[in-house]
């Protein structure tokens, strides 16, 4: 048993302390650990006109030190703040050229690159500090896996 | 002196885990049968449980990985199939380039059968605007949702090829 569970806050927390992403320090506080969600879907409805899906989720908990809880929690600031700063100067250099076909194009590199740009950025510092990411941490539980094999997923199902 | 690995139960038990036919003690005997003692024993296949598991695990990613990637693809060659008819583009480099959009993402979004994603992506390209002509022409008004027809006639020759495609080339994957 890796996990009991919490009903107040609706969650898997682990028993274990040995920190997931660096292997080397110990999570000190329950809040500090990462809590990744893992969804499955339980009835979904496609009709032309309409779709709906229902589904359950569940927050699991990965075990993460201090130091990790900071590199993730500034990794994600910084890759959100470069991100847009540079979306954002794309997007002014797309709206100077005054052409309409590269000023839609500018807008979707404004959304794209904001969104996937900070995504892969975080990814990346995380990894330069030698540690794993939210995820790949989370990947290597057993609960975690265990969960996957069993049908959950780590993307939310839409409609 | 460690006795040796034995390779040959490690492998049948490998083999016991992925038939579903694994029996805990009965592995246990099989690994003290070799001269390892009860603990080893448990070790190695507490190991040969997690190894089973992280295989079972990225095989179930995998799979989720490639049905998202598989709708989002069939989103963008369904984007990219309608603009031309709707917006009457005439250019034959739009099509061209809708082509190899199209092709693309059915490389992608069907990476196990990529030569029926492909072909059944720029199918619809080329069948779309024929469907929309036949459906709309000779029309002055119309409720929004009968563009779905004309895509609707364009997806089933579409998809009736990439099958049968699919059945020519990948034989051997035809149940999954």
């Amino acid at each position: 048993m890796k996990h009991y569970v919490n009903d107040v806050l609706k969650r898997l927390e682990p028993f274990d302390k040995a920190c997931q992403y660096c292997g080397q320090g110990n999570s000190e506080d329950m809040n500090e650990n990462f809590f990744v969600p893992v969804f499955k879907e339980q009835d979904r409805t496609n009709i032309v006109v309409y779709r709906s899906v229902k589904y359950k989720k569940i927050l699991i908990g990965i075990p993460r030190c201090h130091s990790c809880l900071e590199i993730h929690n500034s990794a994600g600031n910084k890759a959100k703040l470069w991100a847009w700063v540079g979306a954002v100067v794309v997007f002014i250099l797309c709206l100077l050229t005054g052409a309409p076909y590269v000023i839609i194009a500018g807008i979707f590199l404004l959304i794209f690159g904001g969104f996937f740009g900070s995504h892969l950025l975080e990814k990346q510092f995380v990894r330069d500090r030698g540690i794993l990411t939210k995820l790949d941490g989370a990947k290597e539980n057993e609960t975690v896996q265990e969960f996957i094999i069993q049908g959950w997923s780590f993307t939310q199902p839409s409609a | 002196m460690e006795p040796p690995l034995p390779h040959q139960q490690l492998n049948e038990i490998r083999q016991d885990l992925s038939s579903g036919t694994f029996l805990y003690e009965s592995a246990i005997q099989k690994l003290m049968q070799t001269g390892l003692d009860e603990e080893s024993a448990r070790n190695l296949l507490l190991n040969l449980v997690k190894e089973r598991r992280k295989e079972l695990f990225e095989q179930k990613l995998q799979k989720q990985d490639a049905e998202g990637a598989r709708e989002v693809c069939f989103i963008i060659t369904v984007m990219t199939a309608i603009v031309g008819p709707v917006f009457n583009v005439a250019s034959a480099l739009w099509y061209m380039v809708a082509m190899l959009i199209a092709g693309v993402a059915g490389y992608y979004g069907f990476k196990d059968k990529p030569v029926a994603g492909i072909i059944g992506s720029i199918l619809l390209v080329i069948i779309l605007p024929f469907t929309y002509q036949y459906y709309f022409s000779g029309r002055s008004s119309y409720i929004r949702i009968e563009f779905l027809i004309p895509l609707f006639l364009a997806l089933v020759p579409a998809a009736v090829a990439a099958f049968l495609i699919s059945l020519i080339f990948y034989p051997e994957r035809k149940n999954q």
